[in-house]
């Protein structure tokens, strides 16, 4: 159903994409109760700003970038309050968790990276956004997507890739 | 090529687009080719994961959020903001709960269950015509648009009813047909907007 605007109804947006938020707030967040807080953030914020969305473009990938920039405080916040160093994406580079896991899951995998690596790593082959688009979700130069991607690569090849070979 | 370039082409060479020869280094590379055949099982882990359902109350508690918001923005409901229906549209569901409610109390035992007493008040009275339904519920804002708090009974004649008492005052509901599909109180010609661009059922008792 579409309104005036050009764009459906706001109902028919929930039913529509609550799964879709759920499942990225959750392979970002990693846990079920984030996830759910995150998606209902979410979707208030897309309600309040939903007028100025732009018909001619892509309605997912704006709830997309709302749902990863809603994540991404969301990590900030646990970070800040487990008292370790700040999010940001300069501060993340080469962070890799080392747990000792035997059994490989997709859910380590994602775990196992910081930031923007995970986030970059979650929408590439996850989601299946292209490069250009997580460029324009995360606002940074194509380039810089790129290199997140080949450094998750990398560190996922580190601690995973004799478990998966 | 050296590794380190060939290593960033993995992901081009798994999507079959190779410009640079990725493939040409894999063949004189065992290092590389090693690391090529780790990344295809892990590219194939990530991409396959299934996508994670939502619980199935997030829906009605975005929605219960949104509607929240929505109050909030307009601070009241505006009798302004119902262009569907004239206000005597409003007189005339009043009537038509009172007529119904008279109804109920007037037609003696039958096939349809006694009317819920959950509280007094004036008593909202809904009565539809869906004999394909395997299910109807009343969500409102006097019962915090819980999908299984009350739900209608079927008589033989396929028609759902129900009769519940609610406070005193204006309210704004929906009718949930099988747990799916979310539909107004056709016997109530009062449409409200819900804030999401589309409308609820309104009453005043």
């Amino acid at each position: 159903m579409t309104g005036e605007d050009g764009l459906p109804v706001f109902s028919a947006v929930v039913d529509e994409y609550t799964d879709y938020v759920y499942s990225v707030t959750y392979r970002l967040l990693g846990n079920a109760q984030d996830a759910e807080d995150a998606t209902q953030e979410t979707f208030l914020k897309l309600y309040k700003t939903y007028e100025r969305v732009n018909p001619d473009k892509s309605l997912k990938n704006w709830i997309c970038t709302i749902a990863v920039n809603t994540a991404r405080d969301h990590l900030r916040s646990r970070r800040r309050e487990a008292g370790t160093v700040a999010f940001d994406e300069e501060l993340s580079h080469g962070a890799v968790r080392n747990p000792v896991e035997t059994v490989l899951t997709v859910e380590q995998m994602i775990e196992s990276l910081e930031g923007n690596y995970r986030i970059a790593v979650v929408l590439f082959y996850m989601e299946d956004k292209t490069v250009k688009e997580i460029a324009e979700m995360m606002q940074r130069p194509q380039v810089v997507v790129k290199v997140w991607l080949h450094r998750a690569r990398r560190m996922l090849l580190e601690k995973y890739g004799r478990a998966s070979s | 090529m050296n590794c380190r370039k060939a290593r960033a082409g993995f992901d081009g060479l798994l999507g079959g687009n190779d410009p640079h020869g990725v493939a040409d280094h894999i063949q004189g590379c065992a290092a590389c080719a090693e690391r090529f055949v780790q990344w295809k099982a892990l590219a194939q882990t990530l991409r396959s994961a299934p996508p994670v359902k939502a619980p199935p109350d997030l829906k009605v508690a975005i929605r219960r959020a949104v509607a929240e918001a929505s109050r909030q923005g307009r601070k009241a409901w505006s009798w302004s903001l119902v262009p569907p229906v004239p206000v005597w549209g409003f007189a005339m569901a009043a009537l038509v709960v009172m007529a119904a409610g008279g109804w109920w109390f007037m037609r003696g035992p039958a096939t349809v269950p006694a009317p819920v007493a959950t509280d007094s008040g004036p008593l909202l009275t809904i009565e539809v015509e869906l004999p394909q339904a395997s299910t109807v519920a009343v969500a409102g804002d006097f019962n915090g648009w819980n999908t299984s708090a009350h739900f209608l009974k079927r008589s033989e004649t396929g028609r759902w009813m129900l009769s519940l008492a609610v406070p005193r005052g204006v309210h704004e509901y929906l009718l949930l047909v099988d747990g799916t599909t979310w539909v107004l109180d056709p016997g109530n010609p009062v449409r409200v907007p819900d804030g999401f661009g589309g409308y609820n059922s309104g009453v005043e008792l």
